[in-house]
């Protein structure tokens, strides 16, 4: 840990210890301000103090209360006007041994989770429930949002997002499509649109570990991931469409640092808005020097050899929306336990040190979210379906199932986001994949380059300047 | 097979003992060193973000099977690798990388003289119309002694330790300007060009090393680095793009290469000349057949001594440009190349009459006479000099004191009971590299996501790939003859004379087409991950093709208007990838020849400990093509790599 950060964690100690038990004097929509505030001081641990730090100030507050305003509920209000179970509130431990007390936890909670409790594999002692967050994005993506007008997006025959001028929403326009989504290819949309929550992405390093049943690594990669938004920029320059980029909704690249046989491998994806076209991908393999066309088409294999994470997977959801291709079906709206998105401030999930075990407890917290499946109509996607919870605020899957083609569930998307409340953008702590059917997984353990987003330009989505960084 | 086996107990236990003691004590000083979970050196030594260490011991050992002398196996590729890289990235504009690794054979030392390949016409057959040959051992000196007199160790190989040309891997410094838009990388380093797997049309910009193993080789260790400067211009982005973008040309970007250390193919034939014995045992080019084109007879007593004749480095220089480009709904590649060829023709220079030894051996010789080129040139073609002979003899027309070498004092090969000294020849020849490669390229690569199909509808992608090579060198398979107007000289025979005789050039023009495709098995549900499979078709056209040698010194080896190959590649993990199997095949249409290399890739303690089975076999006719020259090499090697 930096010394700057373990500076700040005791520095929150303090003043959390100090001002936990005085009365706040925030207004009425900042409670879950205060939740937090007192629950730091309940338990001690210097991470919540941290977090309860991240989140006490004017910035979070105003940013918070715009939001609200624009939604008209937020995760506090939902869950108030919810007739939920008086036990399930910030400070329960469940455990094995009372969850059987517990008989409603089922509807709250994954069975995948609840099946952690008694396992060897990925195993825990107790899921804390830790007070609801207000989540939100950033307030340039408010704005654009709100600039929209009434009924601005149409989706087509296709699944394609289509503006009033028949132009492709993602490149045509900045705002929110479907904010209060009716079915589900309006939040196919509002979920894909959250995109990776910033207009830009640096991981400096990503981890990533395959593991075994027995919680062991079978291999770890270690490297860069940058992300950009290529349309409809609002947060930060270029803004508006990247020049070069025509047509490109998102660009990802990847740069492999270790281990030394795969050093230098390095990616460029381009995903294109049109659902007939699709991405350009391109490989820099160091073992040939030279980089090789991939196809686009064919996302669903392993990033790396023995990681559970497909190119289809990444960002939970990087298949592309096609509604010849695949049924988006929304299904009630419901409440899920679900690790929060507390990134800046420590990993909820508390991975053990060689990134393949859980060493106690997870921490989640109650979300309100809209739900929905997507079956897959060619008969041959790697999943016969998934099921996504959407966060009612912060427009992205807190939690999300895989189905293989049996109908059995295979791979779950499990992720804990480093969600900044000063200014609502977002992107990534770690992310578990289970896979529930040969009992392995995956764990990305990131660390957000923040002071390096400024400095990305678009040479790092050219593959030939990107295979010569290291 | 008794025989072989006999002698394999005898020598397996200090063979395997080298190795297992090598590799267990360097293994087990890393394993001891190495946290669980720390992946590389870097993350052990706790080195800044801006400094990167790692590196890997690799060890194998191996049998050859199928080989020369009596099928049976004995020791093969026994190599090892020691490697150590380091990085260094102190801001965003500098990297410097350095790369240093030791690599060798051991086979050299465990085979202990028993892998033979192919040596001298056997002077005592003239039943077989000297046809039949010597062999010589690829890992002893021979013993100079008839019956078996030839042999080389290769121990020059046993250790590639010329730390510029073998040691040195990568030194390079790389600068960039803030926006990444232009670059220039100084140093010693290889860099890649075209979409061509295992054959190459355009990846010319560095020759390869074949001593260790032929064209299996990885592609990155194949390639053998040069000092270079390379710069890189993103046209579109330094506002230079216009002019291309006017006629198509999308996102422009211009890389400019200059070599001025100019290194050529490595490889190295089984010569069992005693005064210029090499070996590079089952990867070593068989010593030619030494053949008279006209008769078909072998041509005995003669032996030949190679000499690189290289440019000067610093002097000479290689040339390079590459404009890159999004074209069609793909990327293009235009090139050129104005560099030095990386194999050699081959050109006599003279030669060396031994008087007092039938084998070439100087040592053993009364005698050893020099013979300039002309004076060479004057005894193998004049009348009733070597070919004369040869020819009279085929013909049955030849008599005792015929022999041409008898006014020498040479014993008459047709009267022996007459006396004399036993006699041989050894020629000189240079392998000559610097004769100039001028090749212009075209590369071209392509999503095809217009065509879906398979299981999962995937699309292939389409690499395309075409040269133009300018007046290439090519030794002439049938010269002139010398002395008598109308008449030539074929075979070996067409390798004495001048450069202006033997040697001619030829436009060439290559073209590759392949198809990369992930396959998903039908029916196979529970597929993890695709197979990754590559297909290549090449096509090697030579504009006046007849009487050319493919590659001299095979004087028998003709080259074909249109030399054709087709690979095929697969991979594919097991296992959650645990297991990999890795296939590779390569048919030489042309002249039937076919090679084959399976690997199978185990991980192990966090994919650091990587065992491999690596299989690799090859057939053909005799000297029928490049594949077909390593027909009696087929190895199994089996290796243990570590990475940290």
């Amino acid at each position: 840990m930096k010394f700057s950060k373990l500076k700040t964690l005791l520095g929150t100690c303090l003043t959390v210890a100090v001002l936990g038990s005085m009365a706040s004097t925030a207004h009425a929509g900042d409670e879950w301000i205060d939740k937090w505030k007192a629950f730091a001081a309940e338990t001690g641990l210097p991470e919540h103090a941290a977090w309860a730090a991240e989140i006490d100030n004017d910035e979070t507050r105003a940013l918070a209360k715009e939001w609200e305003e624009f939604r008209g509920y937020t995760a506090t209000s939902l869950i108030n006007a919810a007739n939920l179970p008086a036990e399930l509130k910030p400070g329960l431990i469940i455990t094995k041994d009372n969850i059987d007390s517990m008989p409603w936890v089922k509807d709250y909670l994954p069975q995948y989770w609840i099946d952690r409790l008694s396992s060897e594999w990925l195993g825990v002692e107790g899921i804390r429930i830790v007070p609801t967050n207000h989540y939100y994005m950033q307030k340039a993506r408010l704005d654009a949002t709100k600039e929209l007008g009434p009924d601005p997006f149409t989706i087509n025959e296709k699944g394609e997002l289509k503006d009033k001028n028949g132009e492709h929403g993602l490149l045509a326009k900045a705002g929110l499509p479907f904010t209060n989504p009716e079915n589900g290819e309006q939040l196919n949309w509002l979920y894909n649109a959250h995109g990776v929550g910033t207009e830009d992405l640096i991981f400096d390093p990503v981890d990533m570990t395959a593991c075994g049943a027995k919680n062991n690594q079978e291999r770890k990669y270690v490297g860069n991931i940058f992300w950009r938004r290529m349309a409809g920029r609002v947060g930060a320059a270029p803004f508006g469409n990247v020049e070069g980029f025509e047509g490109v909704t998102e660009a990802g690249a990847l740069l492999i640092k270790s281990p030394r046989d795969v050093r230098g491998l390095a990616g460029v994806r381009l995903r294109y808005a049109d659902a007939d076209k699709d991405d350009n991908f391109n490989l820099f393999i160091p073992t040939l020097r030279r980089t090789r066309a991939l196809t686009g088409t064919n996302g669903q294999d392993v990033i790396a050899p023995g990681l559970e994470i497909t190119w289809d997977d990444w960002r939970s959801n990087w298949f592309k929306t096609d509604s010849r291709k695949f049924k988006y079906t929304k299904s009630e709206d419901t409440f899920v336990l679900a690790a929060p998105e507390v990134g800046a401030a420590y990993d909820p999930y508390r991975f053990t040190k060689n990134l393949c075990g859980l060493s106690g407890i997870v921490d989640m917290e109650l979300r309100p979210t809209w739900k929905y499946k997507i079956e897959d109509l060619t008969g041959s996607y790697q999943y016969s379906k998934k099921e996504i919870w959407v966060d009612k605020e912060l427009y992205y899957a807190q939690y999300m199932e895989m189905f293989d083609r049996n109908g059995e569930l295979w791979r779950v998307w499990d992720d804990a986001r480093d969600w900044q409340p000063k200014t609502g953008r977002a992107l990534w702590k770690s992310v578990l994949i289970p896979n529930v059917r040969n009992k392995r997984h995956s764990v990305l353990s990131m660390e957000a380059d923040w002071d390096g987003l400024d400095g990305l330009n678009n040479s790092t989505f050219n593959i030939d300047q990107l295979r010569d960084r290291r | 097979m008794n025989r072989t086996t006999s002698k394999l107990n005898t020598y397996a236990y200090n063979g395997l003992k080298k190795i297992i003691t090598g590799a267990s004590i360097s293994l087990s000083a890393l394993l001891i060193a190495v946290p669980a979970n720390a992946q590389d050196l870097a993350e052990i030594l706790n080195l800044p973000d801006d400094l990167w260490v790692g590196g890997r011991l690799k060890q194998g050992t191996g049998i050859y099977f199928d080989r020369l002398d009596d099928k049976s196996i004995g020791w093969g590729p026994s190599q090892f690798v020691a490697e150590l890289q380091a990085e260094w990235t102190p801001n965003n504009n500098i990297t410097v990388i350095g790369d240093l690794w030791l690599r060798g054979d051991w086979f050299y030392e465990l085979d202990n003289g028993n892998f033979r390949s192919p040596a001298l016409q056997n002077f005592t057959s003239p039943q077989s119309a000297f046809l039949d040959r010597f062999s010589m051992s690829t890992s002893s000196d021979g013993s100079l002694m008839l019956p078996d007199p030839f042999g080389a160790s290769g121990k020059e190989l046993e250790f590639l330790d010329d730390f510029d040309d073998d040691i040195l891997r990568e030194l390079s410094i790389r600068f960039t300007n803030d926006a990444d838009t232009l670059s220039l990388k100084l140093g010693k380093f290889q860099r890649g060009w075209g979409q061509a797997d295992g054959l190459r049309l355009l990846d010319i910009l560095n020759a390869q090393d074949l001593r260790q193993r032929t064209l299996f080789a990885d592609a990155d260790e194949i390639r053998i680095p040069a000092w270079t400067a390379a710069v890189t211009a993103d046209l579109k982005r330094l506002g230079l793009g216009a002019p291309f973008e006017a006629i198509g040309m999308k996102n422009p970007s211009l890389e400019l290469i200059y070599i001025p250390e100019v290194r050529h193919t490595e490889f190295v034939v089984n010569n069992p000349t005693p005064n210029n014995q090499t070996s590079a045992g089952g990867f070593g080019f068989p010593y030619p057949r030494l053949i008279e084109g006209q008769t078909g007879f072998g041509m005995p007593l003669l032996a030949s001594r190679l000499t690189d004749r290289e440019v000067e480095d610093w002097k000479n220089e290689e040339l390079a440009a590459r404009l890159k480009f999004n074209a069609f709904g793909g990327e293009a590649t235009l090139n050129g190349f104005y560099g030095y060829q990386d194999l050699p023709v081959v050109v006599s220079t003279g030669s060396t009459l031994h008087i007092g030894s039938f084998i070439n051996d100087p040592a053993a010789s009364i005698a050893n006479v020099p013979l300039d080129l002309p004076t060479t040139i004057g005894a193998v073609h004049a009348p009733g000099q070597y070919v004369d002979f040869l020819q009279s003899v085929a013909g049955g027309t030849a008599a005792p004191g015929d022999f041409p070498l008898i006014p020498f004092g040479c014993l008459d090969i047709l009267n022996p009971a007459g006396g004399g000294l036993p006699c041989s020849v050894t020629a000189d020849f240079d392998l000559d590299y610097t004769e100039r490669q001028k090749t212009l390229g075209f590369s071209f690569t392509r999503d095809m996501s217009e065509l879906k199909f398979g299981r999962k509808q995937v699309s292939p992608v389409l690499r395309l790939e075409a040269t133009y090579e300018i007046d290439k060198a090519f030794n002439r398979q049938v010269i002139d003859d010398p002395f008598i107007p109308g008449q030539t000289a074929r075979g070996t025979p067409a390798l004495i004379g001048t450069k202006a005789d033997l040697i001619t050039h030829r436009d060439q023009i290559s073209t590759l087409i392949g198809f990369d495709y992930n396959l998903w098995v039908p029916g196979w549900n529970s597929q993890r991950s695709s197979i990754f499979t590559t297909t290549q078709f090449f096509n090697i056209h030579t504009k006046d093709h007849e009487n050319l040698m493919f590659q001299a010194p095979y004087a028998l080896l003709d080259v074909e208007e249109n030399q054709q190959y087709f690979s095929q590649t697969y991979s594919v993990g097991l296992m959650n990838d645990k297991v990999s199997l890795d296939g590779l095949a390569i048919w030489d249409l042309s002249k039937g020849g076919f090679a084959y290399r399976q690997r199978i890739n185990f991980s192990a303690m966090q994919n650091k400990l990587t065992p491999r089975i690596e299989i690799g076999t090859f057939a053909g006719n005799t000297e029928g093509g490049l594949l077909a020259l390593y027909k009696q090499s087929d190895y199994v090697e089996f290796s243990l790599s570590y990475q940290f």
